[in-house]
């Protein structure tokens, strides 16, 4: 207790300054995201849905990641992230309002459209693998089948519809004639049916919106008076808010991601998105402590050792992302089982294999090789590079997994524009948000117990001090 | 006239220190004199050490690196040779060799390797294992395994000079200095 009060004499008042740039550049970003956007709506309604969903799914990580970090002190009482957790507690606190982009696509969500792309050879490929499928069942007519449900194992085939989430389309079809074709779906409809998945994704956004808030308002209650219970109070949450972590990350990728594809299986999916997310929102955040170091917010509390551990953890996490996602394709290569192996033959074709290989080399082994020496976790222009990249990376592994759904051979790349527009929108709202919660609290916690040693100020103890006046 | 003492040869001055602080203060003072051959001895890990004696990032990481890396591929070829080249095994209609399949097997090679690149390359680089050094035969230098904190510098140092040296970790705050022969 008297460690406490002492640092917190101690402390300066905090410029809060940070660059006119910074005020401006939110606004800037909406502005142009508005406009590509908007000509997206016009130019490919379809390519536009799904670009949303990548940016969607893009912002949804880094502020799950927050989230993640704000957990992983209170449950570990690690020193080192107490000057860093205020951006990550704004972080995630972003993740409720997110619930603001996600409506489009539960409004979305259903919505048939025809498949545009797709070309002869996949198309090949399709019938193949379609009668393969077909002598299992040979009840089934193959021209049916195509018919039917073109997004039946995941494959576009020209002229054929399918909705967004396509198994909500097996559903209505369902419903309607009592009869369907999608085996796949017909043995999950008890999870994946639209009533159940509309409660979930209420569900997540309100126990987002739960934790996230309580835990910043006990921190930020911590600010005005110092009390140890605001400490004790976000510890008992972390230990709940861990668990409700898990599963709703878990839901929300199998549900909002992998759910486009119902067909396929994958148990490594949730932990899958876990690892590329807190990845990219570790990097984010040393971008945004190292902007605030320099411009004077964060200036005394960020220390070269904090950017290192942070700079650590992103390198841990690179090698945490390349393993789940290697021993996810191992799995599915190694049992080659057509179910599964479909994903992935998909994402081999065209120009997704090229994405696939910018993948293995630009998540992985650029950063992990980048990142190997101590000295470099500190270097600013270093850092930066490698943030640009892992944005880059991130926004290509969301695209890896969404956009071969609608371009199977191409078309990706010709309509990109289309989600840098929607990444600058959503962008530019959250960095808004992000200013607002910023310039509305304290830059770091003010009085958390351990602030003191982590910017490495001795605090003799009463105890000591009197020791060593007897001495 | 002719006594022990006047055969032995000096290995270096010890100054004994109570606290880490003031062992790391004296490193930083010994550092900034410019001496080279020169050591601090603690019970314990002392953050901060390692600046305050002016050490450059330990190079047991490039050992570490390079085993890794000739685990890496080493063990990939180990796998091509025995299942691809010397003895074709064909499993399930796949390549007889696939970078899928040995990359486990080869990732824990890489783990092997690097674990006995830091090993033995610390070994290496600490001059290790030896069977004797001239600080242990000290009585006094045995508390530096309880409570005590030791900077020595080397007589070989070409910085050292008895005197001058015995000032400055006086100055340092030494209470205890001694001379350690061979």
């Amino acid at each position: 207790m008297t460690a406490k009060k002492k640092t917190s004499a101690k402390k300066v008042e905090p410029e809060q300054k940070l660059p006119e740039w910074a005020g401006k550049l939110p606004l800037f970003l909406i502005v142009l995201g508005a406009l590509l956007a908007i000509a997206g709506v016009a130019a490919d309604k379809v390519h536009f849905t799904h670009a949303w969903l990548v940016s969607f799914m893009f912002y949804l990580s880094i502020c799950l990641g927050g989230f993640f970090l704000v957990l992983l002190h209170y449950l570990l009482d690690s020193h080192w992230i107490v000057p860093i957790r205020r951006i990550a507690e704004h972080l995630s606190c972003m993740l409720p309002l997110l619930a603001v982009f996600f409506i489009p696509i539960a409004i979305w969500s259903g919505s048939e459209f025809v498949t545009v792309s797709g070309g002869a050879e996949e198309h090949g490929h399709a019938q193949a693998e379609k009668a393969d499928k077909a002598t299992e069942n040979a009840a089934e007519a193959h021209g049916e089948r195509v018919q039917a449900k073109a997004g039946d194992h995941g494959h576009a085939h020209d002229g054929g519809s399918r909705a967004f989430y396509s198994w909500m389309q097996s559903e209505k079809e369902y419903k309607q004639t009592h009869k369907t074709h999608d085996h796949a779906w017909y043995a999950k409809k008890g999870y994946l049916n639209s009533g159940f998945w509309h409660l979930r994704w209420v569900a997540i956004f309100v126990l987002w919106g739960v934790f996230t808030w309580l835990i910043r308002k006990h921190s930020l209650a911590q600010d005005a008076d110092g009390a140890a219970k605001w400490t004790r109070y976000n510890r008992k949450l972390a230990a709940a808010g861990i668990f409700v972590f898990a599963a709703t990350l878990t839901i929300g990728a199998v549900d909002w991601m992998k759910g486009l594809e119902h067909q396929w299986f994958s148990t490594m999916y949730g932990v899958y998105y876990f690892a590329g997310s807190v990845w990219v929102s570790l990097i984010t955040i040393y971008v945004i402590a190292l902007l605030m170091k320099n411009y004077g917010p964060l200036k005394d509390v960020v220390q070269k050792k904090t950017l290192k551990d942070n700079a650590t953890l992103f390198f841990a996490f690179t090698v945490f992302y390349a393993y789940i996602h290697f021993s996810q394709y191992f799995m599915i290569w190694n049992a080659s089982i057509p179910e599964e192996t479909f994903w992935y033959v998909k994402r081999e074709q065209g120009p997704w294999w090229n994405v696939g290989m910018l993948i293995i080399f630009g998540h992985f082994f650029v950063p992990f090789l980048a990142l190997l020496r101590q000295d470099v976790k500190v270097k600013p222009e270093v850092m930066i590079t490698v943030a640009v990249l892992a944005w880059f990376l991130h926004f290509c592994d969301m695209s890896y997994n969404i956009m071969p759904l609608i371009h199977e051979t191409g078309g990706w790349m010709s309509r990109i524009w289309i989600d840098l527009g929607c990444l600058a929108f959503m962008g530019g709202c959250l960095s808004m948000v992000f200013l607002h919660f910023f310039n509305k609290s304290a830059p770091y916690p003010q009085k958390d117990p351990r602030i003191a040693e982590t910017m490495g100020v001795y605090v003799q103890l009463h105890s000591e001090a009197k020791a060593a006046g007897k001495r | 006239m002719d006594s022990l003492d006047d055969y032995q040869i000096p290995y270096g001055l010890m100054a004994e220190f109570d606290t880490p602080a003031g062992a790391m203060h004296a490193a930083e003072k010994v550092r900034d004199a410019g001496y080279v051959r020169w050591d601090v001895h603690t019970p314990y890990p002392v953050h901060g050490m390692d600046e305050a004696m002016g050490l450059d990032n330990s190079k047991v990481g490039w050992f570490t690196f390079c085993c890794g890396l000739c685990g890496f591929f080493g063990g990939m070829l180990m796998i091509w040779y025995m299942n691809a080249y010397d003895y074709g095994i064909p499993v399930g209609g796949k390549p007889n060799f696939s970078p899928f399949a040995s990359f486990p097997v080869a990732y824990e090679m890489t783990i092997l390797s690097g674990a006995f690149g830091s090993l033995f390359g610390m070994l290496i680089l600490n001059k290790l294992p030896r069977l004797h050094h001239p600080l242990l035969k000290n009585m006094r230098f045995a508390d530096v395994t309880h409570d005590k904190f030791f900077v020595v510098i080397e007589a070989d140092d070409p910085k050292y000079e008895e005197e001058e040296t015995r000032e400055l970790l006086k100055k340092a705050g030494s209470k205890h200095i001694e001379m350690v022969n061979e």
